[in-house]
Parts: structure tokens; C-alpha cells; sequence
């Protein structure tokens, strides 16, 4: 194993009364891709949230390659330039055309000229099929192409860890494939990853670990392989039984 | 976050620096050369309003009208004896007292008696005309043949605001006593369409009414059946301020005025006053006599209506957001915004909360009053305006920014985009657009509610459109035109903004770069 890009350190989060994350410890080593899965409500999204610092937590730590991302000095921007995010609800900048959306977020936080910044949101969008809708603004694509406009407008950050918040859940059935198959071709490129999701197809698939999540505990981890053939734990045995029973 | 203070603050002071500039613009003038005369340039034959120099009119400050009348060739004759130049300030009845005590006015020569309760704020010369009471009615009304004050039974009389004649209407036995009303012009429209049945006035004025409209007449009284008056009511005598140095020299002007000269100053003044006879085409012959007056009008209702609404929407723009700022991690910092945030709340509830007229009123004459801090009319009003809209659009922007979806603000968070940023690249213009058809429907009130500012007698199309039909006597008409002056304002407006909303929205169709045939067609009818 390589360094550990990210490391989330008894991770508490409360919301009023409401207990989410109980005590979370959890390392993510460079390059690597980790699925996410549980129930709704299980705390997996919440925990993604708190990474990327749009949930603040309520007790505990989290540090990037080593640094606490909670010191008063850290430099916020820069850090979420580096730790992208995919969301369920894609978000895309509804003022902005697809190649806005993917230009703007490099040239106002990265500070790159207009031209070079273009051209590589237009080899991103390629890579992601959406070059024919450059000029189209988000209200005129379906769910899965502003899905990949999405992951291709976190890409174009240069980000070392891009975190995914069940990118699939809000398509039809159909579109799923595309984003799916955009988000493989990433995770053969050495980008770290951190994918909640129901895919359990996809998690078994393309990564390198595969973390359980359950009443705001990790209830067990492991390779796609122990987690999925071998499950130790009860509670997972009986979700990934309903699971894999419903597809 | 502390560009974005240093950002607040230095547009703040630029506004401040901008304001203290247009405060300095029109200093007082020293008393010297000039002697500023306030009148209404709207009470014939006193004084009224013309747009050529004729017959010895003076022209009115900041305007390219002139004034005439009697009050302004006694104006000339008292400067003269002073040895300044007459400047005539047109100002509105009301405004005439506040406009000497803070001295944007000199001396008020405008039909005024020196009545105790005046004589409580400001100071008044010896008379310089003598006037005697009557009442003005309908001519074929049977009230038309009094020969008494006792002859009114019954009869709904009214006056003007803030004059004796107001309460000579209690020695109209049985009279009933309508509402005060603000102004001749309206009292006539009310005589004429049969809302009351009189109105209180002095001679010259009736003298001109009946001139003017056939309609109309007004009563002679014999000495013994007349108004009972007081000769501090009836007398005419020039305002000054309280212990003006120059009151005793005006005397000595007015005493060398024959009582004969004044008489045939006022017969003059009768016969030069504007023609109220219309030949030919109504429309043709107000727009003819008084097109360019409205069209000045109507140039300034929109100037103040325009710059008003653009300032006042930045001014919301940055209220807004300053008032979205997440709340900041320190105490310090916390205890800061806490504190911006209230004096906002404080300036959107007062701005919002009390009447655009008596915030004119406030900065115009108040602030004068108060500080000697003496505004241009103009400035005073773009002030007004822009602060006033500013309170609105503040709480039209952040309902905007409210009804912009959070995942907006998430993703350009989650992207590294600082909050300024986040506001300037995805919520505002998405906040924008969505507060347009309300900041369109604020530029459509503004062109409206200037019509308030002639509390401080700024000319703008109502203000001006009173000056006219006060003169003309032709009230449906004129207000007919000016009806239709603001329609096609209002109108153009509402058809401007929204190609400005069409614009913002882009094409319903895109082209779909790779395919050739739907790069040729990007149309824009959808």
C-alpha cells in the first residue's frame, strides 16, 4: 500500500439530537478506488459531505496527506479544487452552457487562461461523449448527459480524489450505463475515488476496496471479493442478500 | 471574505464621497448679487408659468421656463431697489416655508398673507397687495346670485390647504365644509364636475378663473355683506427669514409703489396671463403650447425614474449579498456581521416602511433645516429614488438568491469557488433572472411615484402637467395627455425588459456541434 491520501480520524456528526456518524476511522491510499454501500440513511453521503467539508464535523479529524483539513489556517479552496465531487443531483451551473460550466470552474479557482483551460474541457467532454453539446445549457440535457458533463467539470480541476455521491441514483435505468462506463475509464487512470452507491455491480467490478456502512458506523470493509462472496458480518449479509435478490 | 468587506466599504464610501459632491453642487449663494424668489409659477394672475421671455417673465432656476405675473414684476421692482438680480425658484405652496427657513429661497413672493402662524416661522414685509375675499361657483349654479355670505345654505365650499381661506369658510352660514384641497387646479375640476358647489378665494384669482372658464364665476360683496377679514389675511406681504437685514430696505421699495401702479401692475398681470382659449384640435393645440414643458417633464420623470431603479438595483445587489454571507467561523468576525446585517435590516425597514414623499421631504428640507446641508433638487431626488429602490430590490435579490436551488451553491463550493464567487459566476445571474419581472415592475412604479417628488417641486411629468392645467383650465385634456405619456413609458419598459429576460434565457435550441445541418438553424422564434 502507498501513503494515504486521505484519513478520516473518529468522525462524529450530529445533527441536533440526531446521531449520523457515530465514530468513523478510515484511510484512503493514493490511487485507490472505494465503493460505499449501505442503507439510506446509513450515514454513507454524510460522511462524503464531511470530507469535502460541506457537512462541518461535529467531532474528530480528517487530513489530507496528513494535514488536518479542520485547522484554522488550512486552505480551503485549494483543497476542494484538489478533492472533487460528483453529485446525485448533478448541480450543474444552470446559467452556463456545458463548456461554461466546465471552463469557468478552472479559470476562476485555478486561475487558468481561457484558452487552455477550453481546450482541455473540450478533450474532457470527448472522453465523456458530450462534445456535440457544448452550447446547450443544463435545462435542455437529460439526467445522464449532465451527469457526465458533471464528472467531466470535477475532472477538469486536476483533482487527486474525486468523491462520488450515488452519481446513478437520479437516472433512468437507461442512462446509467454511460455514466458508469465514464466513471470506470476513470478509475483506470490512478485517480483516487470515493464512490457512495447502490451499483453493486459496479463496486464489485472496479474497486479496490469496498466499505459497509451502517447506522453511522463502518460495519465492515474489505476487497470486493471478502465483502461480497465472504461477508463476516450479519447486517451485511442480510443487505447484499436483499440486495443482490432485487437485481 | 475581507475583499469583500474591503469591496462593501469602498463602494460605501464612494457613495458617501458621491453624495457629499452633489450636496456641494449648489452651495447657497452668497447674498449679493442675486435675491432667490420662491413661487408656485401656478397662480394666475400672481404668477404662472410661460415658455418664452415675454412681457418681462423671468426665468425659473434649473429650468428653461419662465415665470410671470404680478408677484414677479414686484419681484423686479424690490430687487432692483436692492440692487440684486431676481432668480425664481419654482416651488411647490407647502414647500415655500421650509424653502426659506432653510434657505434655499430668499424671499417668498407668492400671494402669501402674514397670517400669526406664519408669522411664528419666518417674517413678513409691509403689504404689497390688498386683496378682498370671494367665492368662485359655477355660473349657472344657483349660488351664482348671491349677494351675501349669508346666501350659501347648504352649499359644499372648500379652499385651499393651509390658507385663511380655509376657515373664512365658517362665516359662510350653513355652508358645509368639504375637505381642504391642495391646490386651484383641482378645487376648478372639482367646481366644475359638480363636487362642490364653491370655492373660497381672493379677487384676482377669481378675476382669472372666470376669464379662463366661461363655466365659472365668482361674487362681488358689498363691504357690508363681504367676508369679515383680517387685514393680515387679506394683505399680500413678502416672506423673508427672521431678521433678515434686508427687510427694512424691501419697505422703502414698497412704500415708493403707489397703490395706482400696483393697481395697474395687477391689470397687466391679468392681461398677459397665459390664454386659456383653445382654437381648433385640443391635442394639436396643448401639445403646440405646452410640448416642450412635458416633454422637459417627461425627460425628467425618466432620468429620475432610470438612474433611481439602476442604482437602487446595485444597491440591492450588494445588500444581498452581504446578507447571504455563511456566518463566519470566529466570534469576532460573527459579532461583525451580526452588526452589518442589523444595520441593513434597520435601513430595508425604514426605506421600506415610511412614504417615499416624506423621505423627500426629510432629506430636502429637513436636512437643510438641520445641518445647512442644501441639496440640489435634482440630486436630492436621485437620492430618494435610489435609496428607496435600493430597500425594495434588497429584498427582491435575496428572495432571488433564496430560489436559487443549494445545490448550486454546493457545487461551486465543492469546486473551490469563494463566496463572492459563488455569488458572481452562478447564483446572482441566476438570481437576477429570476428577480427581473419584480425589479421591472419597481422601474414601472418609479416612473409613477416620482410623480411624489414634487413635494420638492423637482419638474418632473406631473409636477409639470399640474403647472400646465393650472394654466390651460383644460384639466381632462391635459391629464388625458399625460395619462398617455406614462402609458407609453410603463408600456416600453415592460416590452424592453423582456427582451432583456429573452436575451438572459439564450436560444431554446442549441447546435449540436458535430451535425451540420442543425448548426444552420439556430433560430430564435420559440
Amino acid at each position: 500500500m502507498t501513503e494515504s491520501i486521505i484519513e478520516v480520524q473518529n468522525l462524529k456528526k450530529v445533527f441536533g439530537d440526531h446521531v449520523v456518524l457515530t465514530d468513523i476511522n478510515f484511510d484512503v491510499a493514493q490511487g485507490e478506488v472505494v465503493s460505499i454501500i449501505g442503507r439510506s440513511g446509513s450515514g454513507k453521503s454524510t460522511l462524503l459531505r464531511n470530507i469535502n467539508l460541506l457537512e462541518e464535523p461535529t467531532a474528530g479529524d480528517i487530513k489530507f496527506h496528513g494535514a488536518s483539513i479542520l485547522e484554522k489556517n488550512f486552505d480551503l479552496a485549494h483543497y476542494r479544487a484538489k478533492v472533487g465531487m460528483v453529485f446525485q443531483s448533478f448541480n450543474l451551473f444552470n446559467n452556463l452552457t456545458v463548456l461554461q460550466n466546465v471552463v469557468t470552474p478552472q479559470m476562476t479557482v485555478l486561475n487558468r487562461d481561457a484558452a487552455a483551460a477550453k481546450e482541455h474541457a473540450l478533450e474532457l467532454l470527448h472522453q465523456v461523449g458530450m462534445d456535440p453539446f457544448v452550447n446547450a445549457k443544463p435545462d435542455q440535457l437529460s439526467g445522464g448527459q449532465k451527469q457526465r458533463v458533471a464528472i467531466a467539470r470535477a475532472v477538469a480541476m486536476d483533482p487527486e480524489v474525486l468523491l462520488f455521491d450515488e452519481p446513478t441514483s437520479a437516472l433512468d435505468p437507461e442512462m446509467v450505463d454511460d455514466v458508469l462506463n465514464a466513471m470506470k475509464a476513470l478509475a483506470t487512470t490512478g485517480l483516487t475515488m470515493i464512490v457512495v452507491t447502490h451499483e453493486m455491480e459496479f463496486a464489485r467490478d472496479v474497486s479496490d476496496r469496498v466499505v459497509f456502512m451502517d447506522q453511522g458506523v463502518i460495519a465492515e470493509s474489505g476487497t470486493p471479493e471478502q465483502l461480497f462472496d465472504h461477508p463476516q458480518e450479519a447486517r451485511t449479509q442480510e443487505f447484499l442478500k436483499r440486495y443482490l435478490n432485487r437485481a | 471574505m475581507k475583499k469583500l468587506f474591503s469591496a462593501i466599504i469602498g463602494a460605501g464610501f464612494a457613495l458617501a464621497v458621491g453624495l457629499g459632491l452633489a450636496a456641494q453642487t449648489q452651495p447657497v449663494q452668497a447674498a449679493g448679487g442675486t435675491l432667490k424668489v420662491g413661487m408656485e409659477a401656478g397662480y394666475a394672475p400672481f404668477n404662472w408659468t410661460q415658455s418664452t421671455s415675454a412681457n418681462g417673465a423671468v426665468k425659473i432656476q434649473g429650468s428653461s421656463d419662465y415665470a410671470n405675473g404680478y408677484d414677479v414684476q414686484m419681484a423686479k421692482k424690490v430687487a432692483k431697489a436692492l440692487g440684486k438680480k431676481v432668480i425664481v425658484v419654482k416651488t411647490s405652496w407647502d414647500g415655500l416655508p421650509p424653502a426659506l427657513t432653510s434657505g434655499k429661497i430668499d424671499a417668498i413672493i407668492a400671494g402669501m398673507s402674514p397670517t400669526p402662524e406664519r408669522r411664528k416661522t419666518i417674517d413678513f414685509s409691509n403689504t404689497y397687495y390688498a386683496s378682498k375675499l370671494t367665492v368662485v361657483v359655477r355660473r349657472d349654479s344657483k349660488y351664482a346670485k348671491a349677494t351675501s355670505i349669508k346666501d350659501f345654505k347648504g352649499a359644499k365650499i372648500t379652499a385651499q390647504l393651509s390658507t385663511f381661506h380655509y376657515q373664512a369658510i365658517s362665516q359662510l352660514k350653513g355652508a358645509i365644509k368639504e375637505g381642504a384641497m391642495n391646490n386651484f387646479p383641482a378645487m376648478r375640476v372639482a367646481l366644475e364636475s359638480g363636487t362642490i358647489d364653491g370655492y373660497v378665494s381672493e379677487v384676482p384669482e377669481g378675476i382669472t378663473a372666470s376669464a379662463a372658464n366661461p363655466n365659472l364665476t365668482y361674487l362681488r360683496f358689498s363691504k357690508a355683506n363681504g367676508f369679515k377679514t383680517n387685514p393680515e389675511d387679506v394683505d399680500l406681504a413678502i416672506g423673508l427669514r427672521k431678521n433678515d437685514p434686508d427687510k427694512a430696505k424691501i419697505n422703502e421699495a414698497l412704500a415708493k409703489i403707489s397703490s395706482k401702479q400696483r393697481d395697474q401692475l395687477m391689470t397687466e398681470a391679468v392681461a398677459n396671463q397665459p390664454s386659456t382659449a383653445s382654437e381648433g384640435n385640443w391635442f394639436i393645440s396643448i401639445l403646440k403650447q405646452y410640448g416642450p414643458m412635458l416633454l422637459r417633464g417627461t425627460g425628467m420623470t425618466l432620468l429620475i425614474s432610470l438612474i433611481g431603479t439602476i442604482v437602487g438595483f446595485v444597491i440591492g445587489l450588494l445588500v444581498g449579498i452581504v446578507r447571504t454571507i455563511p456566518a463566519p467561523k470566529t466570534k469576532g468576525k460573527r459579532g461583525l456581521q451580526w452588526f452589518i446585517n442589523w444595520l441593513l435590516a434597520v435601513y430595508i425597514e425604514v426605506f421600506r416602511g415610511t412614504p417615499m414623499i416624506v423621505q423627500a421631504a426629510v432629506l430636502y428640507y429637513g436636512a437643510a433645516q438641520a445641518f445647512g446641508l442644501n441639496m440640489d433638487k435634482t440630486a436630492a431626488a436621485l437620492v430618494i429614488v435610489s435609496i428607496n429602490t435600493g430597500a425594495y430590490i434588497s429584498e427582491i435579490i435575496r428572495g432571488g438568491i433564496i430560489s436559487v436551488d443549494a445545490g448550486q451553491f454546493e457545487a461551486a463550493h465543492a469546486l473551490g469557488f469563494t463566496h463572492l464567487q459563488t455569488m458572481l459566476k452562478v447564483i446572482l445571474p441566476q438570481a437576477i433572472r429570476n428577480s427581473l419581472p419584480a425589479v421591472t415592475n419597481e422601474f414601472i412604479v418609479n416612473i409613477k411615484d416620482t410623480s411624489v417628488l414634487s413635494v420638492i417641486s423637482v419638474s418632473e411629468l406631473f409636477f409639470t402637467s399640474e403647472t400646465v392645467a393650472g394654466q390651460n383650465f383644460q384639466f381632462f385634456h391635459t391629464y388625458l395627455i399625460v395619462c398617455g405619456i406614462y402609458l407609453i413609458l410603463t408600456f416600453t419598459i415592460s416590452r424592453l425588459f423582456r427582451l432583456i429576460e429573452k436575451r438572459i434565457d439564450g436560444p431554446k435550441n442549441y447546435n449540436v456541434m458535430n451535425n451540420q445541418m442543425q448548426v444552420e438553424t439556430p433560430t430564435t422564434n420559440n
